[in-house]
């Protein structure tokens, strides 16, 4: 009897003995990230049957269990999925946001408005060398910022595509670690599981996926219904760009698979979008402002007369692939004959590029003729031409020609100031009738401009981005809320409590004396037996 | 509610409302530094927009009034060459009034009329006058407006400035609408007169007094168009500086920051996070831990 006590005593030094290691691992685990706190299960030994009935055995430990939600624990990932979009959606805007944006004082607003106010200046003194160098620079001064926030813009899109690159190698490592994982699991290995668990949720924050668990632990992950990991396998994503620019993500498993429409949330998710979607739309935008101004400063500009007339001219665009379509209309072109008299040319285009060169070229002294898809126009010795509009309103031929511009290129990575009107600024075109000097109508029309709808368009362009950064910061401050909330609910159930911990060592430091009193009393009863005679 | 409450799980709330204090606290102290509620176009999108219009309304009126002072320099200055010229005119009149009198002989005659060919060079002058390098009769031709013999060499065209938007006003004459169409203008009549003294003919004289009248009624009609367009650009510069007025009030409505109320949030919310860190200290100063020691 004696040394059945003395075997219970001994079951329960072991088994308290276990519980004070296992809470002692979770002391030291207090500030392990996603730690899942461990719970000895104690329960008892099975009787034995004596004489007297059945007596217990004692105790023994049935299980280290490890403390968690499988629900909770894949809500917290999808979250963290939605928050780490909305976190990268966010970074990728407010860098558009401002690159696009300005402030009162400078930035591209406050130039257009200096630009056209420039026109302005020169309307009131229109032979004034001054006033024409300023315009020159200020000129410059916009088509240099828009172009650099085109090509800030396509550089945005650049970073993206080599973010996405690192993103999808870290994807690569975390599957392949999932997978090797998947070939040690076994149920009641704790730690595995909880890394397991923490490289789901790391994954998690890159892109969405389906988690599928089998009854020993090993995870199928599958996006779009494609396996990414499967038993021992990982598949892997890679990059691709389709002919159009736009990105692709393929998955390289048993065959090839694009996956990218499936990607919708993740930073991954949040990458490919602002990659296809987002940085496009914002270039085209710019594109079309930048079209906007050329196409419109230049109609009034090319049909009117500089200070100086041409003798030879070569347009800046290829007719052969024309940026502006060539409008149907009339215009006008004054020839300077030597002894100083105007003939004026009223010229009629009908779409037929041939004929309106034969036009050109009835006219005594003037050549035209096109040479690489460019058109040249050029006279005899001391004769020389200008430009003027045909009706009230420019037709815009001569623009879209390429002739007499003052901006040059057709969009916003290319557009430019003429270089003709730098080397020489008296051929801006400030008048609109021949042989007046001091006409300045052109000047005042080109200036008026400045209330049209570019400042409004581009106003637009910035309010809409706005919009989106401040949509974005709402959805993340939410989905980060729902996340906290998520991950305090998995703490409340998985987290180390110290106060619980330090309860559980005192109570089990406690019955481990007492199974230690047992023995030693069990020991003085056996020398009370044995100092028997 | 938490029914188990473990350290990590207050240190991650305690986080999560720093954090989101401390973004808050961030904003207002941007908008209290700058004096600004609007920063970057998330602020307030629709604002911004709006900001970006009048911003844009208020840099034309700056230059609608740079063109208003330019065109009322360019009055006076006309007005003053209009005022010598009605002078010079008068002058004529009365040479030409006291030499067709009986009063008057030849030699008075003769000597009225070297008078009056000097009068004549000062009203070419003034026909030629250039303000900041333009001959102001001389339409837009670029050239000077007369010749010696009274011929205008100009042409016809019409000198605009833009004083509001799509308001473009014409601020110049030309020579014939001051002095008259050539076969009978200003600068051809006065020698005509002078002719007419040298030729001791009274009957001329007499003649070229009606004429001089009519030159004289046509520089005081443009005199006061003049003057009557320098009111309505002064009109038009009341009205701009009223409409800058108006604007920037808008505009500062729109994007200044209210800075007491700015810095009374400011404050309450400094104080927020100071107790939240102070509640965060005490709670982990209470633990079974410190208790057992």
């Amino acid at each position: 009897m004696f040394i059945w006590a003395l075997e219970v005593a001994k079951s329960a030094l072991f088994s308290q003995q276990t519980a004070i290691y296992v809470t002692s691992h979770n002391i030291a685990n207090v500030n392990t990230p996603d730690y899942s706190r461990q719970q000895v299960i104690l329960s008892t030994l099975g009787p034995v049957n004596l004489p007297v009935g059945y007596l217990g055995r004692g105790v023994w430990v049935e299980e280290v269990r490890r403390i968690y939600d499988r629900f909770l624990m894949l809500q917290v990932n999808f979250q963290y999925s939605e928050k780490s979009f909305w976190e990268t959606n966010n970074k990728v805007l407010s860098q558009i946001e401002t690159l696009l944006g300005d402030s009162e004082e400078s930035g591209l607003g406050a130039l257009m408005d200096e630009f056209f106010n420039a026109w302005h200046q020169l309307s009131l003194n229109p032979q004034g060398y001054g006033e024409r160098v300023a315009l020159l620079r200020i000129a410059e001064n916009l088509s240099d910022l828009i172009s650099y926030k085109a090509k800030s813009l396509i550089q945005t899109g650049k970073d993206l595509i080599k973010e996405i690159e690192s993103v999808l190698t870290d994807i690569n490592r975390l599957l392949s670690e999932i997978a090797q994982i998947n070939g040690k699991i076994r149920l009641g290995r704790n730690d595995l599981f909880d890394e397991r668990d923490r490289l789901l949720k790391e994954l998690s924050s890159y892109l969405n996926f389906t988690v599928l668990e089998d009854g020993e632990g090993k995870v199928t992950l599958l996006v779009g219904g494609i396996s990414l990991v499967e038993g021992l396998e990982a598949h892997s994503l890679t990059l691709e760009s389709d002919p159009s620019g736009k990105i692709k993500i393929k998955l390289q498993g048993p065959g090839t698979f694009d996956v990218t429409s499936f990607v919708s949330l993740g930073k991954l998710g949040a990458l490919i979008k602002a990659e296809n979607e987002i940085v496009p739309s914002f270039l085209e935008k710019l594109d079309e402002f930048a079209r906007m101004i050329i196409s419109e400063v230049n109609k009034l500009h090319s049909e009117a007369e500089g200070q100086k007339t041409y003798t030879r001219i070569e347009g800046l665009y290829d007719l052969t692939n024309p940026p502006f379509q060539v409008p149907q209309g009339t215009f006008q072109i004054c020839v300077y004959s030597p002894n100083g008299d105007v003939g004026i040319h009223q010229i009629l285009f009908d779409g037929d590029l041939q004929n309106l060169i034969d036009q050109l070229n009835t006219i005594t002294g003037l050549y035209a003729e096109i040479k690489n898809g460019k058109l040249h126009i050029y006279t005899d010795t001391r004769y020389s031409f200008s430009f003027a509009r045909g009706e009230r309103e420019s037709s815009g031929i001569v623009s879209a020609l390429g002739l007499n511009l003052f901006f040059t290129g057709w969009d916003a990575s290319t557009i430019g100031v003429n270089p003709l009107l730098r080397n020489d600024p008296a051929y801006i075109s400030v008048a609109t009738k021949p042989k007046s000097p001091d006409d300045n109508l052109n000047a005042l029309l080109i200036g008026e401009l400045g209330q049209g709808p570019f400042k409004e368009f581009y106003g637009s362009v910035v309010g809409e981005i706005g919009l989106m950064v401040k949509d974005a910061q709402k959805r993340f401050e939410v989905s980060e809320g729902l996340l906290q909330s998520l991950q305090a609910r998995r703490e409340e159930i998985s987290g180390v409590s110290l106060d619980e911990e330090m309860l559980n060592l005192i109570k089990f430091q406690r019955s481990y004396e007492a199974a230690a009193k047992i023995v030693g009393i069990v020991d003085e009863l056996l020398e009370t037996l044995i100092s028997l005679r | 509610m938490f029914y188990r409450v473990t350290n990590n799980l207050l240190l991650l709330q305690a986080l999560y409302q720093l954090g989101k204090q401390s973004r808050n606290l961030g904003r207002l102290q941007e908008q209290a530094a700058s004096g600004r509620k609007i920063l970057r176009a998330s602020d307030d999108p629709t604002g911004m927009m709006i900001s970006f219009r009048l911003l844009g309304q208020l840099n034309r009126f700056e230059q609608y009034k740079k063109n208003i002072d330019f065109g009322l320099r360019w009055l006076s200055y006309n007005e003053a060459v209009l005022n010598d010229l009605e002078e010079n005119i008068s002058k004529a009149m009365e040479v030409a009034v006291s030499q067709a009198s009986d009063t008057a002989n030849s030699d008075t005659r003769k000597a009225s009329a070297v008078f009056i060919r000097g009068l004549k060079q000062t009203v070419l002058q003034l026909a030629n006058s250039n303000f900041e390098g333009r001959y102001i009769f001389a339409g837009l031709s670029g050239k000077e407006a007369y010749d010696e013999a009274g011929n205008f060499l100009g042409d016809r065209g019409v000198f605009q400035i833009s004083i509001g938007e799509g308001v473009l006003v014409r601020i110049n004459l030309t020579g014939p609408e001051v002095f008259g169409e050539d076969e009978e203008n200003l600068i051809k009549a006065l020698d005509e007169l002078a002719g007419f003294l040298e030729g001791n003919d009274p009957e001329g004289i007499r003649q070229m007094l009606d004429k001089l009248q009519i030159n004289l009624d046509r520089v005081i009609e443009a005199r006061s168009k003049i003057g009557a367009l320098s009111s309505q650009l002064e009109g038009y510069k009341a009205i701009l500086d009223d409409k800058t007025i108006r604007v920037n009030s808008s505009l500062s409505e729109i994007v200044d920051a209210d800075l007491a109320q700015v810095i009374t949030e400011l404050s309450s919310r400094q104080l927020a996070y100071q107790a939240t860190l102070l509640a965060v200290k005490r709670l982990f100063d209470e633990t079974l831990i410190s208790l057992l020691r």
